[in-house]
């Protein structure tokens, strides 16, 4: 395996075990960790596919963006956290509306 | 100059670091604060790895999902608990220990924001991953991380809660 996939591939599975342990940990933690964890792993993955060159889409790498700055507000305000969500959804919800499946 | 209470005042979690390393000088004396901390028994039962290599770092952070940002070095508090349970017993292995750990995680943290570096201490991890990953010997458990990091951006200011919600009674005046 040439070095450059060697990375690509330990940053897969750097994900992945963020993915698993998080799967794991959630079991004892507080329930408001279980979606964080979900749109942490989103931006991780639209991450890893920009870095990769695997991703040109600025809809997505906007997403990432948003993420990256609103989630921490789960820490401190639940509402707030909750209402990122249903946001986030909806903008997920009106891109895949314009699709053709 | 900042009293005490300034600095507990401005600790903060930081959770978004620049890439500056953090001294090697300044992680010593973070340790001398930790162990200026309580101890039940006086016994000690933790110990301490210290990850300054970044490759490393990032490995721990795979499967830490508590921790964010991107630390420049972390410590780790390895417990002893059978060392705890010789001396005091079950509440030894299965408190005082933990309690041990986080006087002195605290005591860290303080120091820490007086150098002006920020902590953000983690439960959110796989223990036994981490021991993988740092080849912690079996008598030894992870039981907490601190991340280290010099703070990027702004912190935010918190409202804590005020002296009437915080006290339960105060008896005798």
């Amino acid at each position: 395996m040439r070095d450059g996939e060697r990375v690509r591939r330990g940053e897969w599975l750097e994900l992945f075990c963020f993915m698993t342990s998080s799967a794991r940990g959630l079991i004892g933690e507080p329930m408001l960790y279980g979606p964080f964890r979900l749109v942490d792993s989103l931006e991780r993955i639209i991450d890893l596919l920009k870095k990769q060159n695997l991703l040109r889409d600025d809809f997505l790498k906007a997403e990432m963006e948003k993420i990256k700055v609103k989630k921490l507000v789960v820490v401190t305000d639940e509402n707030e956290f909750i209402a990122f969500l249903d946001e986030l959804v909806m903008d997920f919800v009106k891109e895949l509306k314009k699709e053709l499946l | 100059m900042d009293t005490v209470l300034d600095i507990i005042r401005k600790r903060r979690s930081i959770r978004s670091h620049t890439d500056r390393p953090i001294e090697r000088e300044k992680i010593e004396l973070l340790i001398e604060a930790a162990n200026y901390a309580p101890s039940a028994g006086n016994i000690y039962p933790w110990k301490i790895v210290v990850v300054q290599d970044s490759r490393l770092v990032r490995k721990i952070q795979s499967v830490s999902p508590g921790m964010l940002g991107r630390p420049a070095a972390l410590i780790a508090f390895c417990s002893d608990r059978q060392k705890a349970q010789s001396k005091l017993g079950n509440r030894g292995r299965d408190i005082f220990c933990f309690m041990d750990v986080a006087h002195a995680a605290q005591n860290l943290c303080i120091l820490a924001t007086e150098l002006g570096i920020g902590t953000c201490c983690i439960m959110s991890f796989n223990r036994e991953a981490v021991g993988e990953f740092l080849e912690i010997p079996e008598k030894y458990s992870a039981d907490y991380l601190v991340s280290l990091g010099y703070p990027d951006g702004e912190l935010i200011a918190l409202e804590k809660r005020s002296l009437e919600e915080t006290v339960l009674s105060w008896r005798g005046e």
